[in-house]
């Protein structure tokens, strides 16, 4: 079903065009407010990451839908990345974002918005290692290749992601439900 | 050791995002239709690059270079043929020069038509090695011949020195044009004429002439070997042999 719908994309179908960028806006929205602060920004960095994907879908192989969505993900990844870049956001990797993090801290709920809104409520390096590395599985190197920074720079953001977080969910208890159900 | 807890918290975030429900975060003022119609524009603008099919300014890029390729390969093969013609035409004349000398055999009154239309022609036709003619010079062309051995008999009849074609002067302007077509007239007067000055030409026969001589010397001498090639022409009535009288042979 989704190989059709691919194919009718690159043949320029604009219904089909219409079809898949309804499946998959609003995971891909997800996606972008992941790397990115604002609203405005994160729809700006989703409409430039639809224009590549259709004009590079040509190009694309079909194997699996995993791929088709991987795929995606890759390319407003990619965009995202390419509009900290250019808005200097990148590097800001310091010391005291430890603070202004903890100021944003979510109070109740642990459920999967809550965690979705913890990552968003980290400051812009820490999140940013963090996405890459735990969620979209880059490596250190990739990450200081993809940043500009050096492995153990991304390494050191990481873990302070990592203790920032950890701290925030043992406060509001979702360490214990996480030990008692692995 | 110390990476287990760290992995355990990223894979049960990473397993909190999947699970995240398909549409957009509460709160959020993101509209999904909007941002499709300012998509669409765009889309209709630059439309999607299919497998295949090459943009249009490729085929315009390929025909210009193309068109610049024969344009140039054109404008090298103009000297070309220019040289080629020039060499042609000189061929031409070249033969056909040739063929008159050889079926009329009256090579020297041909050779100077030809050298004086040759010139009329160049100079009509503002040719580039035109030059300016030369004063014409008084020439005399001279049949050298030089009989065989075997033609001993009619040593008698031949003439001693030389025959002198035409009387009068003829002139003929010798110019570097002429000169370049030496093949058809100079170049035969090389193996049966020599061309010399109607002054040279006097001296020359007057050495001749005491040279090869008999009528000043003695009566019963015999010349043996002259140092030259011709044999002169000799009464053989007037010949006598005077030998000594001791030879054993003779008493």
């Amino acid at each position: 079903m989704l190989s059709q719908l691919i194919e009718q994309c690159q043949r320029g179908n604009a219904f089909a065009q219409r079809r898949l960028y309804d499946q998959y806006v609003s995971r891909l929205y997800r996606v972008s407010l992941r790397y990115v602060q604002h609203e405005p920004e994160a729809e700006e960095v989703l409409m430039n990451a639809f224009l590549k994907i259709f004009r590079s879908l040509s190009t694309f192989v079909y194997r699996d839908d995993n791929g088709v969505e991987a795929w995606l993900r890759r390319i407003v990844v990619n965009e995202a990345l390419l509009h900290l870049r250019a808005s200097r956001v990148l590097p800001l990797f310091q010391d005291d974002e430890v603070l202004t993090a903890s100021a944003v801290m979510p109070e109740t709920g642990l459920e999967a918005e809550q965690i979705y809104d913890l990552i968003r409520a980290l400051p812009p390096g820490y999140r940013t290692v963090f996405n890459l590395y735990a969620i979209e599985g880059y490596t250190h190197q990739e990450i200081a290749a993809q940043l500009s920074i050096s492995e153990n720079t991304s390494k050191s953001q990481l873990s302070k992601a990592r203790a920032l977080l950890q701290n925030w969910l043992t406060t509001n208890g979702y360490e214990r439900q996480t030990r008692r159900t692995s | 050791m110390s990476d287990k807890p760290d992995e355990r918290l990223d894979l049960r975030i990473r397993q909190a995002l999947d699970a995240l429900p398909d549409g957009l975060p509460p709160g959020s003022a993101f509209d999904a239709g909007r941002l499709w119609e300012q998509l669409r524009p765009e889309l209709m603008d630059q439309p999607v690059d299919q497998p295949g099919k090459k943009p249009a300014f490729l085929w315009w890029v390929a025909a210009a270079s193309l068109a610049s390729l024969l344009i140039g390969w054109w404008w090298q093969s103009l000297p070309d043929q220019r040289q080629k013609k020039a060499s042609a035409y000189e061929q031409t004349r070249h033969t056909q020069a040739k063929e008159r000398v050889g079926t009329t055999g009256r090579v020297f009154p041909e050779s100077q038509d030809l050298a004086k239309r040759d010139h009329k022609s160049l100079a009509g036709a503002n040719h580039p090695l035109n030059i300016p003619p030369v004063k014409p010079v008084n020439i005399r062309v001279v049949a050298e011949i030089r009989p065989s051995a075997a033609d001993s008999s009619a040593l008698s009849a031949l003439p001693l020195l030389a025959e002198t074609v035409p009387d009068s002067p003829m002139p003929i302007s010798l110019t570097p044009t002429v000169a370049s077509h030496q093949p058809t007239a100079l170049a035969v007067s090389k193996r049966r004429f020599r061309v010399v000055h109607e002054n040279e030409l006097l001296t020359e026969d007057e050495a001749y002439r005491i040279r090869h001589s008999t009528e000043n010397r003695g009566e019963g001498l015999v010349r043996l070997g002259t140092g030259s090639q011709t044999m002169p022409a000799v009464d053989a009535g007037s010949l006598l042999l005077k030998l000594p009288l001791n030879r054993k042979s003779t008493q």
